[in-house]
Formats: C-alpha cells, structure tokens, sequence
C-alpha cells in the first residue's frame, strides 16, 4: 500500500500545484474542495488501483471510473442546491402561514 | 370594511407566497420514473460482460426512457436542478450510464470488476435524482 500512498500524495501536491497555477484567487477554495473530493472518493480509487495492477480493469475503465466521481459530485451538488431551494421555500411559507393567521386572529 | 380589507390582503399574501415559491413540488410520477430507470439500468449494466449486440434493444430502451423522464421534468415548474441532473446523465461526454453504454458498445464485453464499480457509481448518481425529488415540498 506504500505505492497508493506515494501516488495520492502526488494527487494532493497535483490539486495545491493546479490551484496555484491556474486558480490563484480562490486557490484556497480550489484546494480544499480538491481535499474534500479526495477524501470522499480515496477508498473507492484505492481499489480501483489495485484492480488495475492486477489487471481485473484496463486502464479506460479506470479512467472512466475516476471521471465519473466528478460526475456524480456535480449531481449531488445541484441535489443539495434543489434541497435548500425546498427548505427555503417551506420556512418562507411557514413565516408567511403565521402571518396569514395571526392577521385573522388579530384583525377579523 | 375592515373584514373585507383584511381578507383581500390574506388572500393577496397568499397569492404571493405561491407566487414567489422557487422551488419544485414534489412529484410522484417522477419518482417512480426516476426509480424505474435506476432499476432498469443497474439490471441491464449487470449483463455487460456479454455481447452487447444482445442488449441493444433494451439499451435504446432505457435511453428512451432517460429521454421521457428529462421531458417529463422540463414541463414541471420550477425543477431547474433536476433538469439539469438529467442533462448530465444524457450527455455523453459525462461518465454517467449513457457513457457506459456507449462504452460497452464499443468494446462489446466489459471486466467483471468495472461493471461492479461503474454500477456502485451510477447507482450513486441516480440516487441524486430520488433523493432531490423526494426532498422537494410535499
């Protein structure tokens, strides 16, 4: 596991370079979301390595699954958008409901 | 006078908090949309270490499917987000199930282990589409 552990170094030293080289106002930004992405998908691509020395994958569906987190980070990204959305619109309306009976309460 | 101007300005304040809502309601038919195509899809990736020739009946068949489930949710208002989540997994160029396919067709079998990582991955995927409906306002 020493290799995987050299090459996800490599991948972090990759995003703090990639930041600092094309992202350089919102590099701390780039980097942490770089590490987060990384720390969510590091056991699945720890196995996919593996599954690529032993040859149980080749190297496009390797490349394909790493490309496909990015896939699914951006679908759970606009989930987590479409959600707040939702709950935004419930407290609004709740706010909004309390008025509605309290000016009954109160006026009529 | 009172009665009359205070029940207006209720029902206008309602009005406008319906009005005002940007988010999607949730939707039932879309859900069992969504969720039959996650089925569909997991079940036909499965059969992917066999020619694909076999499965290009079905393979269209669920792009349909895909298809009808993106239209379906363009004419709900409001469903930006899930619009757009379809918009990925359409696009070819995403690593999603129409890639997959596309793959699989390509190189007619598929490894055993890809075709179990690709499935806990676009089963991860469609999970973000159920999830987002079944979170909007009921």
């Amino acid at each position: 596991m020493a290799d995987f552990n050299n090459f996800w170094e490599d991948v972090k030293a990759g995003i703090k370079s990639l930041a600092e080289s094309n992202f350089i106002e919102i590099k701390d930004k780039v980097i942490a979301a770089g590490n987060e992405f990384l720390f969510q998908s590091e056991d699945d691509i720890k196995l996919w390595t593996v599954q690529l020395a032993d040859e149980q994958i080749d190297k496009d569906e390797f490349e394909w699954l790493i490309k496909s987190k990015s896939t699914t980070a951006k679908l759970m990204l606009l989930k987590q958008k479409g959600i707040a959305k939702a709950q935004a619109d419930k407290i609004t309306g709740g706010i909004l409901d309390l008025i509605i009976s309290s000016s009954f309460k109160c006026f009529l | 006078m009172g009665k009359i101007f205070y029940k207006r300005f209720a029902l206008l304040t309602f009005i406008i908090i319906t009005g005002c809502s940007t988010s999607a309601i949730f939707n039932q038919k879309a859900y069992e949309l969504d969720v039959n195509i996650k089925v569909d899809a997991l079940s036909l990736m499965d059969k992917a270490d066999e020619n694909y020739i076999n499965y290009s009946g079905e393979a269209d068949k669920l792009k349909i499917n895909i298809e009808k489930a993106y239209q379906y949710a363009k004419g709900l208002p409001g469903n930006d987000e899930t619009i757009s989540q379809w918009e990925i997994i359409k696009n070819p160029e995403e690593n999603s199930i129409i890639s997959f396919l596309n793959m699989w067709k390509a190189k007619d079998k598929l490894n055993r282990s890809f075709i179990e990582n690709a499935k806990n991955e676009i089963s991860k995927q469609f999970d973000q589409v159920i999830e987002l409906e079944s979170g909007k306002r009921k």
